[in-house]
């Protein structure tokens, strides 16, 4: 009970705090919100093309049934730690994509609706971690650096562990 | 990468459908996901317009800095050779609090700049994989886009997972840290 509060109360207060330390710094508060929005709003304008991409492909194949047989290949592994195997292209997708993780998580809580067993488990993997390949092909490709080998070998090993310990906790 | 996984999902999609006779639902579903990408993104977008907004004014009035500061002790522990180097820690101050604050247009100019620093000063080898994996650990105060979708498909409770998400995203951070703290430089090569 008192988690589930944490996780409540956060946004709010997280808010609260926020403007009184703005009413105390003495900004312009409105004309900051203003600011930040219209920065928000760019920012959906220009993930909505890679999110149409993303989602279409997903859709296109769950509907062809090529989901199903991912599924059922890998099915036999993840069973062994009884892991839900409607996650499993989640888990596949999330070191690659960030809006490919969206798009498929999308079609898991349109299947199975957010508050299930595998929408909180696949909220949790999706939430907990960035896309590992594209944090490193971002700054590293960047700055030209290339020894990123065992960079990727460490953060798979660690999202492993990350959803175990999700599948441990729900 | 994603290009080519974009590309191969498609392709594959097509294959399937010749094979179970799905071809009408392939088209459908051409419609079906344009639709949806579409829906997603109105159902979202009034949270994470506001949550910007919220968030700008948290870097205007200096909150994001406040919090920076305290975060000084533990960058100490995380990257002991950059000590009193503020050209790098400063840049990794500002990047590691924007990803907390779901701030990643700020991030992401912060994080190549704290890459570019260690670059100069030679010391990539020993802080970038400490430092990336800091960004992929990806733990978020308010995570908007997931809040606003588990409410889109009408979630009860859309922040209830948050605390197990936080912790996840904990265990995420200290596994890749001690992971390399573990194995030096030298002796990953031998294993990857």
């Amino acid at each position: 009970m008192i988690i589930e509060n944490i996780g409540t109360f956060s946004a709010p207060s997280l808010i609260v705090i926020i403007l009184i330390f703005a009413i105390k710094s003495k900004i312009n508060i409105f004309d900051s919100f203003i600011k930040g929005a219209k920065e928000g709003l760019e920012c959906m304008i220009s993930i909505l093309p890679a999110i149409i991409a993303l989602i279409t492909a997903v859709t296109m194949f769950k509907f062809s049934g090529a989901l199903e047989i991912i599924i059922k290949l890998l099915n036999p592994i993840f069973s062994l730690l009884k892991f839900p195997k409607e996650c499993i292209p989640l888990l596949i997708m999330k070191p690659i994509s960030g809006s490919g993780s969206n798009a498929i998580l999308n079609s898991i809580f349109e299947s199975y609706g957010p508050d299930s067993y595998v929408g909180k488990l696949s909220s949790i993997i999706s939430g907990s971690s960035e896309a590992i390949f594209y944090i490193v092909s971002t700054y590293c490709g960047a700055i030209k650096f290339k020894e990123t080998k065992n960079i990727i070998f460490f953060a798979l090993i660690s999202f492993i562990a990350s959803v175990l310990f999700a599948l441990f906790m729900c | 990468m994603i290009g080519k996984v974009w590309a191969i999902m498609i392709a594959s999609s097509f294959f399937c459908a010749v094979i179970n006779n799905k071809m009408n639902e392939l088209g459908n579903a051409i419609l079906e996901g344009t639709d949806q990408a579409i829906n997603i993104i109105l159902m979202t977008s009034g949270a994470i317009i506001f949550w910007s907004g919220i968030m700008k004014i948290a870097q205007d009035s200096g909150f994001t800095g406040a919090i920076s500061k305290l975060l000084f002790p533990i960058l100490r522990v995380l990257f002991p050779n950059c000590a009193k180097k503020w050209n790098i820690l400063n840049p990794i101050c500002i990047n590691f609090v924007s990803n907390i604050m779901g701030l990643s247009n700020a991030a992401t100019p912060s994080g190549i700049k704290a890459m570019q620093e260690m670059k100069k000063e030679n010391l990539l080898k020993t802080n970038a994989a400490v430092f990336l994996i800091m960004n992929m650990s990806c733990i978020q105060i308010a995570p908007t886009f997931l809040v606003a979708l588990r409410k889109s498909f009408g979630s009860n409770t859309p922040y209830e997972i948050l605390p197990k998400m936080w912790a996840t995203s904990i265990v995420f951070l200290l596994t890749g840290i001690l992971l390399i703290k573990i194995f030096k430089n030298e002796k990953i090569d031998k294993i990857a």
